[in-house]
C-alpha cells in the first residue's frame, strides 16, 4: 500500500472573495479553530483527502491584499508564508471574478515566492450578469498554473462537467499544481542592482523574492529570522528608497497583469447593473442610512433582549425541574447535591447563554454575508475612531446591554487586532441585563419615587444615569487603552465595500454553530468549574456550620436555618473576612457575601440577600425590600441601606467585574488569562474607588 | 486638486500617487496613477469617503483623501489603467 502523503495548503485571497465559503465547501465541518500565539486572530484549519490518498490540511489565512502588511492580520499571512519550519507546501489562491486584476497582483507575488499555486476564480455565477468573459484555457497557459472557475454559491458544475462537481475538480487540480514547474517573475522587475544582489550568493536556495520581502519587511520579524538570515540585517536600510522601489515593483506587476488580462478577460460595461451603488445611495444616506442602521441595531437588541428570553426560560425551567426531580428521586446526600446544585446548575449557567449567542450571531452572520458589516464601519467610523475603536465596535457595545458574553464574542468581526482587543476589554462596562435586578432593588430602596421637573420620575432618571455611566466608562477606558496599547501600524482607513449579496444559508449556519461551539466547549468548561467551586464554598463550612442548635438552642424556621448555614459556610466566612476591606464603602459582611455570590451572575445578589435576610421564598421582592429597609447595623444600630450605601452599591455594580462567565469568555477569545486578569483588577479597582469616594462624601 | 475636493459623481484620475507617503496597500488595491475615480458618497460625519476607483468600491479615510492628488476628467477622454 502507498504511504499517505500529508500536505499543508494555505487558502489565500483578498477579503470578500468568498474564501471562507470555499473553505467550508472543501472541508465541510471538519475544522479546527485555534489561535495564533500571542494575538487574538483565530487560526482556522480543516482537512480533506485527495483521490490518490494525499491528506491535505487546509489553512484559512486572514484575507489580505498584499504581502506588505498594514495590520497584524496581514503580518500574520506574511509570516506564515515565509516560515521555514513546518511551512506551507502549496497555495490555493481565491480570486473574485469582479476584481481579477487586483487579485492577480497578490497571486503574482506569491508565485515569486516559489510556491506551487493554483487559482480558483470565485463567484463565476455572476459573470453573465456582469458581462464578464474569461478565457480560462488561455489564462492557464499564460499564468502556467491550474486555473478553475468556481462558484461558492452553486456546487453543481455547468454542462461540460456533469456528474463531477467543481469541488472535486478542484481537488484534482490541487494534485496537479505540485507537478507544474514553479516560475519566478521577480528577476525581471529591474530590482537587480539593488542591495539584495549582495546577499543573493549567500542564500542560493532561497527565492530572491523571499529575500526581498525579508529585507523590506525586516522590522516585522523576530529573532528566529534574524538568526537564519543574518546577512539581511547587515544591508543598509533606507525606508524612502525602498518605498520607491516597492512602488516601482507594483506598477511593473500591474503592467504585466494588464498584458495577461488583455487577451483573457473582457468586461462589457453595458451589461453591468451597478445595483450595489444604487443600494448604497440609500443605506449610506446621511439620514436614511443612520435610521436604517439604528433600526437594524434595534432589531438585534430586541432579539437578544426579548426573543432570547423565551428559550432562556425553557432552559431555566428544564433544569430546575430536572434538579427537583433528581432531588426527590436520588438519595439525599452530598453526591446528589454536587450533581444537582453544583454540576447541573453550572451546565444550566452555560446553556442559558446559547439562545443569545445564537440570535446575535445569526444577525451578524447575515449582515456579514450580505455585505452590510462594511457599511456599519463606514457609517460609524468617525464616531468611534476618536476612542480608538472601529466602526464595528458599535455591535459589541450595543449587544453588551443584553449580555457581555455574546457581545465580546461579536468583536471577532473587527479586522484590526488592536481595535478588536479594546472592544472586547471595554464591553463589560456596558450595563447588561444581569445588573438590572440589582439596580431595581437598590433604587427602589434608597431613591425616593418622586417627580423632578414635574414629569420625570427620579428613579427612572437614576437608572438612565447608570446606563449612560456604563457607556461613558466603556468609551473613556477605550480611549485610555488606545493610548496605552502600542501598535506599530499607523491607522489608515482603507476599506473595500463588497457587493451586496443574498446570504448563503449554509455559511450563516456554520458561523452560528462555530460560535456556539466555541462558547460551550471553551468558556463553558471554565464556567462549570467556577460554579462548582462557588457551590462548594456556599454549602460547606467548618464543622458544625449547618447546626444552628449549637449556639441557638431554640427552634428556627427553615429560611432562618438557610441563613444560618450561609453565614457559617466558607463563603460566609469569606464575606466576614472581607468586611474590613468593604467597610469604607459602607458595606457589612452580609453585603460582602452577596458581592461574592454575584460572581455566578450579578442578579444572584438579590437571591443571596433573600437567603441572608431569611425571606424564604426568594421571589418575594416586596418582603425582601421591607427586610432590607429595616435592616440595622449590629454595631452602630443605624439603618444599613442608607442613601450613601445605596449610591455606593450602584456605582460598585456599575463598574465592578463580577461575572466569571465574562472572564471565561475573555479568556477563550484572547487565549490568555492576562487580559481577563487586567480587566478584573481594572474594573473592580475603579468600582472600589468610585464607591469609596461616593460613600465617604455622602455619609 | 485633492481627492477630498471631488464632488459626488464627478470623475477624475489619480495623479502623483507615488510621491506621497501613503501605504503601499493603496497601490496594490489598484489606486495607481491614471486610474479613474468617482466619489459616490460621504459618511454621515464627514469621513470616510466612498469612491469607485478603477472599478473597485473603496472607502478612504481623511488621512488619505487629504493627501491624494487628482485631476478632473474631461468628458471625451477615457484613460484606463
Amino acid at each position: 500500500m502507498k504511504k499517505n502523503r500529508k500536505l499543508k495548503i494555505a487558502l489565500i485571497g483578498n477579503p470578500n472573495t468568498g474564501k471562507t465559503s470555499l473553505f467550508n465547501k472543501l472541508t465541510g465541518l471538519h475544522k479546527k479553530i485555534g489561535n495564533y500565539p500571542g494575538i487574538t486572530v483565530h487560526r482556522v484549519s480543516g482537512h480533506f483527502t485527495l483521490d490518490d490518498g494525499t491528506e491535505i490540511e487546509l489553512i484559512d489565512l486572514p484575507g489580505t491584499y498584499s504581502l506588505h502588511p498594514t495590520s497584524k492580520d496581514e503580518e500574520l499571512v506574511l509570516k506564515e508564508l515565509l516560515r521555514n519550519r513546518e511551512g506551507i507546501d502549496g497555495i490555493l489562491m481565491v480570486a473574485d471574478v469582479n476584481n481579477l486584476k487586483r487579485n492577480l497582483i497578490l497571486l503574482h507575488e506569491i508565485q515569486d515566492l516559489g510556491f506551487p499555486v493554483m487559482l480558483a476564480i470565485n463567484m463565476c455565477d455572476e459573470m453573465k450578469k456582469k458581462g464578464i468573459k474569461i478565457d480560462v484555457d488561455k489564462l492557464r497557459e499564460l499564468l502556467q498554473i491550474p486555473v478553475i472557475l468556481v462558484s461558492a454559491k452553486k456546487s453543481k458544475a455547468d454542462g461540460q462537467h456533469q456528474g463531477k462537481g467543481r469541488i472535486h475538480q478542484m481537488k484534482e487540480m490541487i494534485a496537479d499544481m505540485f507537478k507544474a514547474p514553479s516560475r519566478k517573475y521577480f528577476e525581471t522587475y529591474g530590482l537587480t542592482g539593488t542591495s539584495i544582489d549582495f546577499i543573493k550568493p549567500d542564500y542560493p536556495d532561497v527565492p530572491i523574492y523571499k529575500l526581498w520581502l525579508l529585507y523590506t519587511e525586516q522590522d516585522k520579524f523576530g529573532k528566529e529570522i534574524k538568526e537564519q538570515y543574518p546577512k539581511i540585517y547587515e544591508l543598509p536600510f533606507d525606508r524612502s528608497t525602498l518605498k520607491r522601489l516597492l512602488q516601482k515593483e507594483v506598477i511593473k506587476r500591474y503592467r504585466d497583469i494588464n498584458r495577461i488580462l488583455k487577451d483573457t478577460y473582457r468586461i462589457d460595461k453595458t451589461e453591468a447593473t451597478g445595483l450595489t451603488e444604487r443600494i448604497d445611495r440609500i443605506l449610506l444616506h446621511k439620514v436614511w442610512g443612520i435610521l436604517i442602521f439604528l433600526f437594524i441595531m434595534f432589531l438585534v437588541f430586541q432579539a437578544i433582549f426579548t426573543w432570547a428570553s423565551i428559550p432562556m426560560d425553557w432552559i431555566d425551567q428544564f433544569f430546575s425541574q430536572t434538579n427537583a426531580y433528581l432531588k426527590t428521586h436520588l438519595p439525599n446526600n452530598q453526591l446528589t447535591d454536587l450533581l444537582t446544585d453544583g454540576i447541573l446548575s453550572g451546565i444550566a449557567g452555560v446553556l442559558i447563554f446559547v439562545p443569545q449567542i445564537t440570535l446575535l450571531f445569526l444577525f451578524i452572520a447575515l449582515l456579514e454575508e450580505m455585505g452590510y458589516m462594511s457599511r456599519i464601519v463606514f457609517l460609524m467610523d468617525r464616531l468611534m475612531q476618536p476612542f480608538g475603536l472601529s466602526g464595528k465596535s458599535v455591535v459589541p457595545l450595543l449587544s453588551g446591554t443584553a449580555c457581555a458574553v455574546p457581545a465580546i464574542m461579536s468583536a471577532r468581526t473587527i479586522e484590526n487586532d488592536k481595535e478588536r482587543l479594546i472592544s472586547m476589554l471595554v464591553t463589560p462596562f456596558i450595563t447588561c441585563s444581569a445588573r438590572l435586578p440589582v439596580y431595581t432593588i437598590i433604587i427602589a430602596l434608597v431613591i425616593p419615587s418622586k417627580d423632578v421637573a414635574g414629569f420625570i420620575n427620579l428613579q427612572g432618571l437614576v437608572l438612565l444615569a447608570l446606563y449612560l455611566l456604563g457607556f461613558a466608562a466603556a468609551l473613556m477606558s477605550a480611549f485610555v487603552l488606545s493610548k496605552m496599547i502600542k501598535s506599530k501600524y499607523k491607522r489608515y482607513f482603507i476599506l473595500e465595500m463588497p457587493e451586496y449579496k443574498a446570504p448563503i444559508a449554509k455559511n450563516v449556519l456554520i458561523t452560528v454553530w462555530d460560535h456556539v461551539k466555541a462558547f460551550v466547549f471553551g468558556a463553558g468548561k471554565i464556567i462549570v468549574a467556577f460554579s462548582i467551586i462557588l457551590w462548594f464554598l456556599a454549602t460547606h463550612g467548618p464543622a458544625g456550620f449547618d447546626n444552628p442548635s449549637f449556639d441557638k438552642p431554640f427552634q428556627l424556621s427553615s429560611s432562618e436555618q438557610a441563613a444560618y448555614k450561609l453565614e457559617h459556610s466558607y463563603l460566609g466566612k469569606m464575606g466576614k473576612t472581607i468586611e474590613p476591606v468593604i467597610k469604607p464603602l459602607g458595606y457589612d459582611w452580609k453585603i460582602g457575601i452577596a458581592l461574592l455570590t454575584s460572581f455566578a451572575a450579578r442578579e444572584v445578589f438579590v437571591s443571596t440577600l433573600s437567603t441572608i435576610y431569611s425571606v424564604g421564598n426568594t421571589d418575594d421582592e416586596q418582603l425582601l425590600r421591607e427586610r432590607m429597609a429595616n435592616e440595622k447595623s449590629q454595631i452602630t444600630g443605624t439603618y444599613t441601606f442608607t442613601l450613601a450605601v445605596g449610591i455606593s452599591l450602584l456605582l460598585f455594580y456599575a463598574f465592578a467585574m463580577q461575572c466569571f462567565s465574562t472572564l471565561a469568555t475573555l479568556r477563550n477569545e484572547t487565549k490568555t488569562w492576562k487580559w481577563p486578569v487586567i480587566v478584573f483588577f481594572y474594573m473592580t479597582g475603579l468600582a472600589y474607588l468610585s464607591a469609596f469616594v461616593a460613600y465617604q462624601l455622602m455619609s | 486638486m485633492k481627492l477630498k475636493d471631488l464632488k459626488p459623481n464627478q470623475k477624475a484620475v489619480i495623479i502623483n500617487c507615488q510621491e506621497k507617503a501613503l501605504p503601499l496597500k493603496l497601490m496594490e488595491m489598484g489606486c495607481v496613477d491614471g486610474v479613474e475615480v468617482t466619489l459616490l458618497n460621504k459618511a454621515p460625519f464627514g469621513s470616510p469617503l466612498y469612491f469607485i476607483i478603477g472599478g473597485t468600491r473603496i472607502a478612504l479615510g481623511k488621512e488619505i483623501v487629504n493627501e491624494l492628488d487628482v485631476e478632473l476628467l474631461e468628458h471625451e477622454k477615457e484613460p484606463k489603467a
